[in-house]
């Protein structure tokens, strides 16, 4: 935190305090990771936000619960997750079967095709819209495959997808997705391990494809928390 | 097994996430080494890793990030409102003035602040607003009274235009005004209301605490408008609670609305809402209609005679 940029744990002191812009800068500073794990928990770009919206009235509400034992963004992460996994209980239907999913792909794949023309515009096209910087290497073929990888994390159980969107996706340690999922790290890696197994069908044709170059990496960032029992 | 069967995946990827230790760890493991297919399976599982890692997440979409700034910012000024007017009708016991601005400190008023002190989220979301709410209560009769008096003078002075067209529209509105707080005292007398536009997609969990939260939000917009000057067009889209003559229509609503308000008698049974909020429930349009015990959500056709309520939710209920 060099600079003049107050910290996370700051901001959050001064809106228990009483200041009024706190928590909003605290919400512009974290607001795209925090949709990131809604979106891919959730899997619906309005459920997603809708979880979003709860959470952070629910951390603003909650913050001077806050100890300071782990990091505020942390405890903003574990909100958003539980906001996700509560708003998927209660809409099962949709998040759980495979089956109706070959029609959404289908407008999906329409959506992304509009997205691309208009990026963030309508509500609907949250999976298809980009990180700002990213619009221009949205080749037919990434659309594809995000698509699918969309696609394919439906098909998890919400808790394997909770935990595979935070280590695979967004690059968490096993560590500290254990602390925003409340569960032991033990329990992370097995549900990461077992999520991988479960997407491994539907995304063996996508490594033929485009993942050569990205095999080994991947590999060597996973195994890093893996060595310790082989 | 010693490499004569082949694990399947997901054993292979517990290995790979060292799940699997002891004896059958290494039995495994030694099985991996030597096993093109295993092999091959274990480089598969970390190319999904991979895939996943370059999948690109997306940016919070604007008119996401719109609607939570919004909520955020109804937030903001119900707590803003909370520790005011704790400020002003608490005025004996204890100056607890800038109340909670430690939470060690102001016992009460801090928790009034920041309700959500219990472990789990959802019932102190519940139970939050209330408390937040007691003091704003407390302070409606003032308001009620200031604003009414403020009404009666906007009808006298300046606001021919406003005055007549509250009470053509409404017609249960009293002509002759200025009878503070007796609208809200008698259950059977007509009501008289405001309709607000405010944007808000009122969500089942969070309904009733939308819902305090967005009357809050009216009533500090009420007391910010005394002090205003009175402009009679000011009040605009985001109205405040109103009494007797002192209502202002917004514009889009300036022609009598009588299945509306037909509807929200039916709704309210008489009693005069305190909240008549024409936004959206799970995206769907709707008005969101509220007395200080109950709201309701109801579908935009509504009428007396079919209200079409889709649902309601008791606002005091501590559960």
């Amino acid at each position: 935190m060099a600079g003049g940029e107050p910290s996370d744990a700051e901001l959050l002191r001064r809106h228990v305090a009483g200041d009024p812009e706190a928590f909003g800068m605290l919400f512009a500073r974290h607001k795209d990771r925090l949709w990131a794990v809604a979106l891919r928990t959730v899997c619906d770009p309005e459920d997603a936000a809708d979880a979003l919206q709860e959470a952070m009235i629910s951390a603003f509400r909650r913050a001077a619960d806050f100890r300071g034992d782990s990091a505020v963004t942390t405890w903003l992460h574990r909100i958003v997750v539980n906001a996700s996994l509560d708003r998927l209980r209660r809409r099962q239907t949709r998040s759980v079967s495979w089956s109706g999913d070959p029609e959404a792909l289908d407008a999906l794949a329409a959506q992304a095709a509009r997205g691309g023309a208009a990026p963030g515009g309508s509500p609907s096209s949250g999976i298809a819209a980009q990180a700002p910087g990213t619009a221009s290497l949205d080749s037919a073929e990434a659309v594809e495959t995000r698509l699918d990888v969309d696609a394919a994390l439906r098909t998890l159980p919400a808790e394997q997808r909770a935990a595979l969107v935070l280590v695979d996706m967004l690059g968490y340690s096993v560590a500290d997705a254990a602390e925003i999922l409340s569960v032991s790290p033990g329990t992370v890696k097995s549900r990461c391990a077992r999520g991988r197994s479960r997407l491994l069908p539907y995304l063996s044709h996508l490594r033929t494809n485009s993942a050569r170059g990205g095999n080994q990496p991947g590999a060597a960032s996973v195994s890093s928390e893996q060595e310790g029992g082989v | 097994m010693s490499g004569q069967r082949h694990p399947d995946t997901e054993t292979l990827a517990s290995l790979r996430a060292g799940l699997v230790g002891g004896l059958h760890g290494r039995r495994l493991a030694a099985h991996v080494a030597r096993c093109a297919r295993c092999a091959a399976t274990g480089d598969e599982l970390a190319a999904v890793s991979s895939l996943l890692a370059a999948t690109p997440t997306p940016a919070l979409p604007a008119s996401f990030e719109r609607r939570i700034s919004a909520a955020l910012a109804a937030e903001t000024a119900a707590r803003a409102l909370t520790a005011g007017s704790s400020e002003e009708t608490a005025t004996g016991p204890a100056a607890l003035g800038q109340a909670g601005a430690d939470p060690g400190i102001a016992g009460e008023h801090a928790r009034a602040r920041v309700p959500a002190e219990r472990p789990k989220a959802a019932p102190s979301r519940r139970r939050g607003p209330a408390l937040r709410l007691r003091p704003a209560m407390a302070f409606v009769p003032l308001v009620l009274c200031v604003l009414a008096g403020f009404g009666y003078l906007l009808s006298t002075i300046g606001g021919p235009s406003n005055g007549s067209s509250s009470s053509e529209a409404f017609s249960t509105a009293s002509p002759s005004a200025a009878v503070p707080a007796a609208g809200r005292e008698a259950p059977n007398r007509p009501a008289t209301f405001v309709v607000t536009a405010s944007g808000l997609n009122y969500l089942p969990s969070t309904l009733g605490s939308q819902v305090r939260l967005e009357m809050a939000a009216q009533y500090s917009s009420s007391s910010g408008q005394q002090s205003m000057a009175p402009s009679a067009s000011g009040s605009a889209s985001r109205n405040s609670f109103a009494a007797g003559s002192a209502t202002t229509i917004p514009s889009e609503f300036g022609a009598p609305n009588s299945a509306l308000n037909g509807c929200v008698l039916r709704v309210t049974g008489g009693v005069r809402p305190s909240l008549v909020d024409k936004a959206t429930y799970q995206g769907q349009p709707a008005y969101v209609i509220a007395v200080p015990a109950r709201a309701w959500v109801v579908e935009r056709g509504c009428t007396a005679s079919h209200p079409a309520i889709i649902t309601t939710v008791a606002l005091t209920a501590t559960r």
